[in-house]
């Protein structure tokens, strides 16, 4: 077997949701998650099944439970072939924890203490100066880097704070000096998001959060790297055990260079396919800008892992769309997943096997099973999801401005959807043409809005 | 008037799951319907959510539930469809979801019917629960098949069918102008 040499990738902060863990509760892997509650004194358990979005904002549990994930997906993952082809780590900030236990750098349970003891003293930092980050979407770094130096020499903090990808540059400071960025942002056509967080995350007003992580490092073992983990500070591949003590203190304060650590990965270590492992493809978005010929996979559930370990019956060359999970809305076809076959800018190929299984068969029409049409306009609406995950994951079914259905489709057809989308009046416009190997099989075109415009 | 169900399984081939459709409360014929439907956490969507908070129901469904009412108006008219027909949806514009519609809830569906062509016909209407609206549709346009077509067009070799929409409305012309 031919199998590419592929990088690991973890996902941080804000890639957490109520109920991520369901999809993993009944799988072997799961354990993990007893193991990480006793060694950081957090119920664990809990977090991944029962706790609110609100409950997970909080910056030290909403690390814990991202970083459990990691443990939980890599665990699964354990002595597949998969993991014999890795042949380099990174993660996006706290998913760089995850990375060096995927690396042999550290041992799960001194991982998840670093973890622990890392949230605690930021949150403790959050609570003696309040912060914010925004993400600048369509600022290059240059342009980000004026903004915020602009704004400092007013007097205000605020600083670049993660360089993920072209385009997409967040800043991060006093919640002054991220509004007064945010203002600017418009008149250089940037539009600027506020994220969810609690604090000034990777800008210098975290230093105080250094000194309780410092102590942890201090008690803590490091190794040398089976394969070379890039660092979130430098983006430079590291092996020796000596740099990771400085490096994950500085990482706090300093900026996330992910773009550059995803062209190191693919250019400098050869890698060409790059793997994330979390609750869904969350770090992946930005690599399809940064390296769009780089061959992608997101491991988000056992099926996925089974999947990409050999042991299923084809390995992915995909997006495969999470399985559905507490936190995602009921669907008429629970059972067909969809796949991201291709994507570029603002369009993709999509597809979805129609499983013969699925309940809504049963009377539709007895004695000749024809999918509804209606069923399809719920397929493209979650082909765009999963094709745009930044920006149309959380969004609804608010329009069909048109929908027109050409021929039946059967149980079993695998159906072909090839998407386009752009903006539209505050939401997202999608057109979609679907067809089955018999030829063209609808015509849709939907309008997505996010959750906040709902009435 | 009112149908029960027993009176609707008559009206459509529908049955559960995607029998969406408790009960016709007002019928004038060929004119224009009320339907009503309880939606239930008990379908088949809600099964693998293994004890989470239900969700709001699937719009797409909403709209089913909506077309058979629909069906149900043109069943009832002279030219509706016979046992060897199948009422499909072949098209719409402008369905707007107003807000999402929750489990529990009683959906009240009002249908007209703007107009009957041969094989197909153009109607409209909307979807309230409790005096809020959830759903209107400008237009839906239903396509009466027969089911031997449906079948032959489905064992035919790739390519053979083409874009030969459901509703035929190519060829009726006048749908084609109304969907622009």
């Amino acid at each position: 077997m031919n199998d590419p040499a592929a990088a690991l990738l973890f996902p941080g902060q804000g890639v957490q949701r109520s109920g991520m863990g369901e999809p993993w509760r009944d799988s072997p892997s799961w354990q993990v998650v007893g193991e990480v509650s006793e060694w950081t004194g957090e119920d664990v358990e809990e977090l991944l099944l029962r706790a609110d979005d609100e409950t997970l904002r909080r910056t030290d549990l909403a690390q814990i439970s991202v970083f459990t994930i990691a443990l939980v997906t890599l665990e699964s993952l354990a002595g597949t072939s998969l993991i014999e082809h890795v042949t380099a780590c990174a993660g996006h900030s706290l998913g760089e924890y995850a990375a060096l236990v995927a690396a042999d750098v550290l041992t799960p349970r001194d991982a998840a203490i670093l973890v622990a003891a890392r949230g605690r003293a930021m949150r403790q930092a959050t609570q003696r100066q309040a912060g914010a980050m925004a993400a600048l979407i369509g600022a290059e770094l240059d342009v980000a880097e004026a903004l915020t130096a602009e704004v400092r020499t007013s007097g205000d903090e605020v600083w670049v704070a993660n360089i993920n990808a072209p385009g997409q540059v967040v800043v991060s400071g006093a919640v002054s000096g991220v509004r007064a960025v945010a203002a600017m942002a418009p008149q250089h056509a940037i539009k600027a998001i506020e994220l969810p967080v609690a604090g000034a995350f990777h800008s210098p007003l975290m230093s105080s959060a250094q000194d309780g992580l410092q102590e942890a490092i201090a008690a803590t073992t490091f190794a040398a790297a089976r394969v070379p983990v890039v660092a979130n500070v430098d983006a430079r591949p590291h092996v020796s055990r000596h740099a990771w003590p400085s490096l994950l203190r500085c990482q706090l304060t300093a900026p996330v260079r992910w773009d550059q650590t995803v062209r190191v990965l693919c250019d400098e270590l050869g890698c060409e396919c790059l793997v994330e492992l979390g609750p869904s493809a969350n770090v992946l978005p930005m690599v399809r800008r940064i390296a769009p010929r780089s061959k992608r996979m997101a491991i988000t559930d056992p099926g996925a892992a089974e999947r990409a370990s050999g042991q299923g019956e084809e390995r992915p060359t995909s997006i495969t769309e999470p399985e559905i999970a507490a936190g995602q809305p009921p669907r008429s076809l629970p059972r067909s997943a969809l796949r991201l076959r291709t994507r570029d800018g603002d369009s993709a190929v999509v597809e979805v096997d129609i499983d013969t299984d699925e309940a809504l068969f049963d009377g539709h029409f007895p004695g000749l099973r024809i999918l509804p049409g209606v069923s399809l306009i719920e397929c493209v609406q979650r082909a765009a999801a999963l094709a745009e995950p930044r920006d149309l994951a959380g969004t609804r079914l608010s329009v069909i401005e048109k929908a027109r259905f050409l021929s039946p489709v059967l149980p079993g057809d695998r159906v072909t959807m090839h998407l386009r989308w752009n903006t539209h009046d505050g939401g997202w416009r999608c057109s979609a043409q679907l067809a089955t190997s018999r030829g063209s099989a609808a015509r849709v075109r939907l309008l997505l809005t996010t959750a906040e415009e709902q009435r | 008037m009112t149908t029960d169900a027993n009176q609707i399984d008559g009206l459509l081939p529908h049955r559960p799951p995607m029998l969406l459709l408790d009960e016709i409360t007002m019928l004038q014929d060929g004119v224009r319907i009320t339907a009503q439907r309880r939606l239930s956490a008990d379908e088949p969507w809600y099964a693998s959510r293994q004890g989470a908070a239900a969700g709001p129901y699937p719009p797409v469904l909403l709209l089913e539930s909506w077309c058979q009412a629909a069906a149900c108006l043109l069943a009832t008219c002279a030219t509706g469809s016979t046992p060897a027909e199948l009422m499909l949806f072949a098209a719409a514009s402008g369905v707007t979801f107003h807000t999402p519609a929750a489990p529990g809830e009683l959906v009240e569906h009002r249908v007209s019917l703007v107009r009957l062509l041969e094989e197909t016909a153009i109607v409209d209407g909307d979807a309230v629960i409790g005096g809020r609206r959830v759903l209107s549709v400008e237009q839906a346009i239903i396509a009466i098949r027969p089911k031997q077509g449906l079948v032959a067009a489905d064992t035919s070799p790739p390519g053979v069918t083409q874009e030969r929409p459901l509703a035929a409305v190519a060829a009726a012309g006048t749908a084609e102008d109304v969907l622009r």
